[in-house]
Order: C-alpha cells, then structure tokens, then sequence
C-alpha cells in the first residue's frame, strides 16, 4: 500500500464553506456596526448635554483631591500577561521600538556571539522536533 | 506600493474613508474568512471573528503606520483574535485550546458549512493534533497557500523558522495519515 506523502498527494480542501450570499452581504454589516459606533454629527446642543457636562465637571472636581492621594498605578502592578496582550494588539509597535526602551546595560546583556551559517541554523532546527521551546524570534 | 498609499491615504481621509474601508471589506473578506475558519473552524464563530476584526482594523487605522504592508497587518489582526478567541472559548468549557479544536473538529460531521470528505476530515484531524505554532504555519502554508515571506510578515517569525515549523508539520500529519 503507498503511503500517504503529503506533497505528493493532490491539495486536499480544507473542506469549510460559507452560507449562500454571505460574502455579498456582509460589507453592509460591517458598515452599519462601524456606522453606528461613530458619534452622531451636527448633534444639537441640548438640556441634557448640559446637565451631564456639568455633573461630569462637579465629580472631576470633588474627586482631583481624593484621586491624587490613592497612589497611581505603576508598570509594576501590570501583569505580564496583559502587558503581552497590549503589546500584541498594538500591532505596530516592533523589536527594533523595545529595544530602543532598553539601556544599553540591558542590551548588553541579550547579547549572544555566535558565528553561524544559515544552512547549519536550518540543519539545527529541521532535526530538533522541539526546537520551537528553545527558540525566541 | 504607490497604489497602497494611496489607498492607506483614503482609508485616513474622513471624507473617503467608509467608502475605501467598504473596499478594504471585499477585497479581504474571502481570505480572511479563509484564514480565521480554519483556526476556529465553526462559521458561526467564523462570522464574529471576522466582522470584530474588520471593526478592530477600523478603530486602528490610525495607528498603522505602514512598517509593514497594510495586507500582513489586518492578516495579524486576524490571526490574533482568532487565536484568542479559541483560547477564551477553551478557558468556559475548562479545557486546553488544542481540546476544545479537536472538539471542534470532532462536531464537523455535523456542521452544516462543511463539505469535506473522509480524507479531508482526516487531514483537519491530524492537524488539530499538531502544536499551536506549527498548525498555525501549516494551516497558512497549505490552505491558505500563503509564501513564507508573507507569513514571516504576518507571524513575525523568520523564514527559516516557519520552514522548520512546515516541516515537522508534514512529518507528523504524514506519520498520523499512515497509522490506519
């Protein structure tokens, strides 16, 4: 019996597929939630926008004395994991924008000195099965 | 390049905005529909993932600043709320993110926006099994059939890595296809 070679084989589907028209209307959808997240233009100023802006100035004054004496929030107290989320969200922030926030003591050490040729990387990583637990990118 | 310039251009422009994002929708929708159904491998949850991250692209428009192509950063977007919604959905039902795809996997008879065969079934199952990072670079190389270098773009993984990744890949789902 021949065994099964993956590239060999014909491209197997991945057999998903979507309901009839889904495609056609899902712009609009998509639009209409974006549309109804925007704020609302020429809104007339009325009674109630005042009456919520002067709330809003009464608390933010009665409570500047009692938010200065709780202490602020440090980076400490930011979990990790967290922190990776914002980090992994805020898609543009790049190695090269983290390593600009390190001294050079901290890159320093980071540092490894290797001479290695790409083949002998490829060769390393392509008979290690595990390798993606001792690798970071 | 100009091309996508010019359209990040009206993507940021207040007055062309909706009707370029509205563009941005179709012309991703297919591979991006594509991309999250694999990983999360419902439609249902399919559609909400989709249409949060065709929001979240939105709301973020602002702070792309085109370091990379505007393709591999909505590509990311997806990838990202994809696998955190796997991971949210396997945290309710108490169970590791690789259970709750292989459960997933195991309800495809059932769903009704599957069309597989045995061999294609087989296949989502072998997959299912593999480690989170190397289902995610098989799933981009072989159905998606994306390029290494755009996935390296998307994945922040180097190209070297991701072909090691493919290859291990193979190795195991070929070894899973043999074992009957």
């Amino acid at each position: 019996m021949n065994k099964f070679n993956l590239d060999k084989h014909p491209t197997i589907a991945s057999g998903f597929n979507a309901p009839d028209h889904y495609f056609d209307d899902l712009p609009a959808i998509v639009m209409e939630k974006i549309n109804q997240e925007q704020p609302a233009k020429n809104r007339v100023f009325t009674l109630t926008n005042f009456v919520f802006a002067a709330a809003a100035i009464l608390i933010l004054a009665l409570g500047i004395p009692f938010f200065m004496s709780k202490s602020v929030t440090s980076f400490e107290q930011i979990d990790t994991h967290s922190l990776e989320n914002y980090l992994s969200y805020q898609s543009n922030v790049s190695s090269y924008d983290l390593m600009n926030l390190m001294d050079s003591n901290e890159l320093d050490a980071l540092q490894v000195d290797l001479q290695l040729e790409d083949d002998a990387v490829e060769n390393i990583l392509i008979t290690n099965p595990n390798f993606e637990n001792h690798i970071t990118e | 390049m100009q091309d996508e310039k010019e359209f990040i251009d009206q993507l940021l422009h207040p007055k062309t905005q909706n009707q370029a994002f509205e563009k941005l929708i179709k012309d991703f929708q297919r591979p991006l529909y594509s991309h999250i159904r694999t990983i999360v491998i419902n439609h249902d949850d399919t559609d909400d993932v989709l249409q949060n991250v065709f929001i979240k692209v939105f709301r973020n428009l602002k702070n792309f600043k085109g370091e990379s192509k505007l393709f591999s950063w909505v590509y990311r977007i997806a990838t990202n709320e994809s696998i955190t919604f796997i991971n949210q959905k396997a945290r309710k039902n108490n169970i590791s993110s690789q259970e709750q795809a292989q459960k997933e996997i195991d309800n495809l008879h059932a769903d009704s926006y599957f069309d597989g065969n045995a061999v294609e079934i087989k296949l989502q199952k072998a997959v299912a099994l593999l480690p989170e990072k190397q289902q995610l670079v098989f799933k981009m190389k072989y159905f998606q059939e994306l390029k290494y270098e755009e996935i390296s773009a998307i994945l922040g993984t180097t190209v070297g890595g991701l072909k090691a990744s493919y290859f291990h890949a193979v190795k195991k789902i070929e070894d899973y296809m043999n074992a009957d």
